[in-house]
């Protein structure tokens, strides 16, 4: 009796289950731990993720099972889509949309951008993915991490592990992905060229943006509402100025206890079965696709608006236009700064890339508005 | 089998929307920019010319002294 029971016990342990598929998993959260804790890769994202794909390729836990743990947090805030809207509230709560109100036609740059997640799309069909699935590897092209885990949420579930991870580690590549690209498509002499002083914004346009922003882009794709309302609504916190409570909260608490729960939700979803098969190395090759013709649309319609414009910008700010806001937009800076050293581009190039974040949840409403 | 027509349509209507929903956004905020620009004009030429007012006023009285 009593050597059946150790018998059964000793059967149980979950070292016996343990299989090949969760050490490589086990050594691909290590990699994502040292990027995160070493080299400074999204660490807000990646400490999360990577141990939560550590935790769910334990054997025997029934913690991405129904009912366990990771699976109410994947359950209740990702597959619900809760928490990509709450992530958008407290982004909304810490953008500065002066630079965009001061120069409109940024917000071209931001829609332009978007025209890396369409070539990503059709090269993502032509790997052979369903078009579910390409609009989700598309959409990284958006570098907006929420916002993919958000269309994953809604048109292809079993790929928000892989997309994920490649949003927001491509996010923290776009100093290696944007220069060769801007490089090539300007000239010595584009990248030099200053731009004008921009204008004051008063505080009252800062106050109608959030407002004018919602009425306009959720009355034509209704399907972006969830983002885009959160996102105004967390902007209007931050520049009414009369609620700062709510401002800190937004951007601070909530914020990062969300970031907590999205972190081990995305991570849960990278089982074994899950993430080692072909496609994964193929959505990373796309995210690359999809980052690179980005910020080749930015800079190809900055070229082209300069041809209609007498106020010329430097077609380098349409490269941050990739959302990843603010590193695109420093990278964009260095890069001026480099072709020019009196060339400051920084708050020039943050319109494209605050717009960029619109422009990425407006595709992706257009996304669920044609396919679901 | 990819359904080609459907993917065009597909990214064809996002490709629109994306544009469509930020230019009208930008035109929106160009337009309220000025309307804002212009009040701000005004009122700052309402406030310089109630300044030379009272300039010119103080002087008439600093005459009559």
């Amino acid at each position: 009796m009593l050597l059946q029971q150790l018998t059964d016990s000793i059967a149980g342990l979950g070292i016996w289950q343990l299989t090949a598929g969760n050490v490589i998993m086990w050594v691909i959260s290590f990699a994502l731990m040292y990027l995160a804790i070493k080299k400074g890769v999204e660490p807000l994202l990646l400490v999360p993720i990577s141990f939560g794909i550590f935790a769910a390729n334990f054997p025997l836990t029934g913690l991405t099972g129904e009912g366990g743990l990771f699976y109410l947090f994947f359950h209740h805030g990702i597959e619900t889509e809760l928490i990509p809207p709450l992530i958008f509230l407290g982004l909304g709560a810490m953008t500065d949309f002066g630079p965009v109100l001061a120069n409109p036609k940024t917000l071209i740059l931001g829609a332009a951008a978007q025209l890396g997640v369409y070539a990503a799309f059709f090269t993502a069909l032509l790997f052979g993915f369903t078009i579910e699935e390409a609009a989700t590897i598309g959409i990284i092209g958006g570098a907006d991490g929420p916002t993919t885990i958000y269309l994953s949420a809604n048109l292809a579930p079993h790929l928000m592990g892989a997309t994920s991870v490649a949003a927001y580690s491509y996010m923290a590549l776009v100093p290696v992905i944007i220069p060769p690209v801007a490089k090539l498509l300007t000239t010595k002499k584009e990248r030099a060229m200053v731009m004008t002083g921009m204008r004051t914004v008063s505080k009252a346009e800062k106050i109608l943006f959030p407002i004018l922003a919602s009425l306009v882009i959720i009355l034509l794709v209704p399907q972006a509402a969830p983002l885009m309302a959160m996102f105004m609504l967390g902007n209007l916190f931050m520049e009414s100025g009369v609620v700062e409570r709510l401002t800190n909260v937004s951007r601070n608490e909530l914020m990062n206890i969300v970031t907590i729960f999205l972190g081990l939700g995305v991570g849960s979803t990278m089982s074994a079965e899950n993430f080692l098969n072909p496609k994964t190395i193929y959505i990373f090759i796309l995210g690359v696709v999809a980052f690179s013709f980005a910020a080749a649309g930015g800079i190809l319609i900055a070229k082209l608006m300069n041809v209609f414009s007498k106020n010329k910008v430097n077609p380098l700010i349409g490269a941050a236009g990739v959302s990843a806001v603010p590193m695109a937009a420093r990278v964009v800076h260095n890069i001026g700064s480099e072709a020019n050293p009196q060339n400051y581009l920084l708050m020039h190039a943050m319109g494209p890339n605050v717009a960029g974040v619109i422009g990425t949840a407006v595709a992706a409403g257009a996304f669920i508005m044609a396919i679901k | 089998m990819v359904e080609w027509s459907k993917a065009l349509s597909v990214a064809t209507s996002g490709i629109v929307s994306v544009f469509l929903a930020l230019g009208i956004l930008q035109i929106t905020i160009t337009i309220s920019g000025y309307s804002f620009s212009q009040a701000q004009k005004r009122k700052a030429a309402k406030i310089k010319s109630s300044t030379g007012n009272m300039i010119v006023s103080d002087a008439v009285i600093s005459t009559h002294e």
